[in-house]
């Protein structure tokens, strides 16, 4: 025998549930101020907002990445509300692709029974499992998601059918990510609305390097028709509950837009997918793309938003999917 | 599978579980398995330099253990030669032959914990050769010697004997044991994920580009990385020391409260990587010295395992290059200092012992020596030799105007928070180092215990920083 045989003296079982059961309610307890922290302050995420308005109607929901979110910064919901009477909830998210955006439109289902769903595409948002597998288990977005039934389930579903990383269901589940920010001392990243009032210089170096992180890898075919698939399981939950859409793409530089990579192959591929269904695509990524409407290298500030709203989007939104 | 990964904490328990319930034979094959499962799950191809260091140290060890064996001189030295051969080419070679055209690269580089089982291995073959009627070579707990997954990424580097003794033990294990081993394991957990990982990345942004930092920054992140080494370090020992005990298995103390030392020589031999001090102080300086007592010898002695060690640590770890040399070279100076003023150092101790004055002076002496190593560190963590003294010359002329750099200087809260994390860790270590405080509070009551328990959990759900990132020394 190379090893001996040393006797384990029997454990004070009473003493080692007495202390699991005291840390699961410490847990507890800790995990539940979370939630109420999470759920009350903040509109942060999609999940919040959506959380906010339960039960109420809301005419027009917003999905898309973050160029939909400058339609925040300059008040297009109240400006929308003032001159039609309708409501809009922008439910746009940071680095969301298809996937997440089909996330958060599912909840918005149960919550506010939206009539019609402006859909804001970015093309880099369908190249990469990082805009979507990836932003599911997003800790920075779990962090700010309120525990509901709903959205764990859904969340559920999507884990199992497009494999995003069980981690993330996890750390939905136990409130993980809410008691351990990710993010504690941000250092450099998007500043989003802090910003919004700047005007930008585009460097091509700031152009080359934001393509760089928009396309981890570069995009393939396959990947895109994946996501477009996505977008249109998106669109079929939205028709099947009589909701109106509208598909839009948001100006951009010219500088931005000419380095994108397979602009017009993507572009192609959409305009595919949306023709058979009768739905409107509005590419306005050619207008308004003067620099000076730009806060960094792709996002409108506040004078591009107010010339797309009065130029284009105010007569898009009035008149819904009408081409 | 990290320490710090969820899969380690599923593995660990589950392990253990299972090694207490299996039958005495089948135990040690279980930890010799478990052990190689754990290396493989880095890579799988780690385990064939396991393997190559097992096959030398195996066989020479097995030749060593007969007493009456002949050419036990020339295996002995084959043996180590090979091993430090692999070791050699494996984190030398080709970053050395990087630059000459006409030399081949071999295209491997040393897997994690290489050295520091080359090292148990180079001792083995040392311990079998010197006590050969003490040996009980068993290719068995051999293997586990050398592969014992605590321990193998990142020390301790353990002696044959007394490890192979611990697996001999029959006393009963005891639910304190477990209590014990848990508790360690959770006070690395919580240096390592608190407080080093929390550490490292603004000491990461100040050392990316130095000559962009302000000097104060640097100096910042310097403090900062001191403790983010030894917590890193300590909390990766603490963790092995822990999950090794709850095998029953016992492992060396390796750190024991660096920063409290009051000389350098304490430092390094009684406080800082002690397995590491005394294999080098065992196989490197005492042979060296051999009879003799000269003081040059010594002085000698001194400089060439400092410098062994800059050696060893240099070759991978924050970068290639000759800043492990000064860190090694700088610390084997301030040994032979203080050695030098050894006579007026024990003069004065003796003049203010039991003083108030004896009290400042060790304070000072505390501090002096913390700001010696400090210095020693920056070559360190600097990626190469040029950034090192870019930090020294960027610190050194702005040092008189500190008070007023301080005063103006805008601290954020990732600032305060980094340091009410030290001040919590050397708050807590003050209270380990009286050792009359230690022994009342491993007595308290039983909830003042489990708070203790509780606030460690809490830290590490709360403040951890749970990116996985690797262990600092599982890459030298």
């Amino acid at each position: 025998m190379d090893i001996a045989d040393r006797p384990v003296q029997s454990f004070p079982r009473r003493l080692i549930v007495g202390f699991l059961a005291l840390w699961g309610m410490l847990y507890i307890a800790a995990v539940c101020v979370a939630e109420v922290t999470v759920a009350r302050v903040g509109q942060g995420t999609a999940f919040q907002k959506l959380l906010s308005l339960k039960g109420q109607e809301v005419d027009w929901v917003v999905l898309g990445a973050s160029h939909a979110l400058p339609l925040v910064y300059g008040d297009v919901p109240e400006r929308h509300r003032a001159d039609t009477a309708q409501s809009m909830a922008v439910l746009a998210e940071v680095g969301a692709g298809p996937l997440y955006n089909s996330f958060v439109f599912q909840q918005a289902l149960e919550d506010i029974r939206p009539k019609r769903l402006l859909y804001v595409v970015d093309s880099f948002a369908f190249a990469s499992p990082s805009w979507n597998e990836a932003r599911i288990s997003d800790r920075k977005l779990l962090r700010k998601t309120p525990l509901r039934a709903s959205t764990a389930m859904s969340m559920a579903r999507i884990t199992v059918r497009h494999k995003a990383s069980p981690t993330g269901l996890a750390d939905y589940l136990t409130g993980f990510s809410k008691l351990n920010p990710p993010d504690r001392f941000p250092q450099a990243g998007w500043r989003g609305a802090a910003d919004f009032d700047r005007t930008a210089r585009i460097s091509r170096h700031a152009v080359q390097s934001r393509i760089g992180y928009l396309y981890p890898e570069p995009p393939h075919a396959d990947d895109t028709a994946r996501y477009l698939d996505i977008l249109d399981a998106l669109f079929d939950m939205a028709q099947a509950a009589d909701i109106e859409i509208v598909v839009v793409k948001l100006p951009m530089p010219d500088a931005f837009r000419t380095a994108l990579p397979d602009e017009a192959a993507f572009d192609q591929a959409l305009r595919a997918r949306l023709a058979p269904r009768g739905i409107v695509f509005h590419d306005l990524s050619a207008d308004v793309s003067d620099p000076g409407y730009f806060f960094d290298t792709d996002h409108l500030n506040r004078s591009g938003v107010d010339a797309l709203y009065s130029n284009f989007l105010h007569e898009i939104l009035a008149f819904g999917s009408m081409p | 599978m990290l320490f710090t990964s969820p899969e380690f904490l599923l593995f660990l328990p589950v392990t253990v579980l299972l090694y207490w319930w299996l039958p005495a034979g089948w135990r040690l094959p279980w930890l010799v398995l478990i052990s190689l499962g754990f290396y493989a799950s880095f890579a799988i191809e780690n385990l064939a330099y396991l393997s190559a260091v097992a096959v030398i140290a195996l066989s020479a060890g097995r030749y060593l253990a007969r007493p009456d064996a002949s050419r036990r001189c020339l295996v002995l030295w084959s043996g180590i030669l090979a091993l430090l051969g692999l070791l050699g080419a494996l984190k030398y070679y080709d970053p050395l032959v990087r630059d000459v055209a006409w030399l081949p690269q071999i295209g491997l580089s040393a897997p994690a914990g290489f050295s520091f089982y080359a090292f148990t291995a180079i001792a083995l073959l040392i311990d079998r050769y010197r006590m050969p009627t003490e040996a009980v070579a068993s290719v068995r707990q051999d293997l586990l010697y050398l592969a014992w997954f605590p321990k193998i990424l990142a020390g301790p580097i353990e002696r044959i004997a007394p490890f192979t003794a611990g697996l001999a033990r029959r006393s009963p294990m005891k639910p304190i044991h477990f209590a014990i081993g848990g508790q360690l394991f959770l006070w690395g957990l919580v240096k390592k994920v608190v407080i080093a990982d929390n550490l490292a990345p603004y000491v990461d942004r100040v050392y990316a580009i130095p000559g962009y930092a302000v000097p104060l920054e640097l100096i910042i992140a310097s403090y900062f990385f001191a403790f983010q080494i030894y917590c890193d370090f300590s909390g990766y020992t603490d963790m092995a020391r822990g999950a090794s005990q709850l095998f029953g298995i016992r492992l060396s103390e390796n750190f024991r409260r660096s920063y409290f030392a009051q000389s350098i020589s304490e430092f390094w031999s009684r406080r800082w990587h002690i397995s590491l001090a005394s294999w080098f102080r065992d196989y490197l300086y005492y042979p060296f010295m051999g009879t003799s007592r000269t003081a040059v010898r010594m002085y000698l002695g001194l400089m060439i395992v400092f410098i062994a060690s800059g050696i060893w640590h240099a070759g991978l770890g924050y970068g290639i290059g000759w800043g492990f040399l000064v860190w090694g070279a700088l610390n084997g100076i301030y040994l032979c200092v203080e050695r030098a003023l050894t006579p007026i150092r024990r003069n004065l101790r003796t003049r203010l012992r039991g003083s108030f004055a004896g009290v400042i002076y060790g304070g000072f002496t505390t501090l002096l020596v913390f700001h010696l190593v400090l210095v020693s560190w920056v070559f360190f963590r600097a990626a190469d030799l040029g950034d090192g003294i870019t930090v020294i010359t960027r610190i050194w002329p702005t040092l008189p105007e500190l008070p007023g750099l301080v005063s103006r200087y805008p601290f954020t809260a990732e600032h305060v928070f980094l340091a009410l994390l030290i001040v919590g860790l050397l708050a807590v270590e003050l209270v380990m180092e009286q050792k009359g405080l230690r022994k009342r509070l491993s007595r308290a009551p039983l909830l003042l215990r489990w708070i203790a328990v509780y606030i460690g959990l809490f830290a590490l759900l709360l403040l951890g920083r749970w990116q996985s990132e690797a262990f600092v020394y599982m890459q030298f």
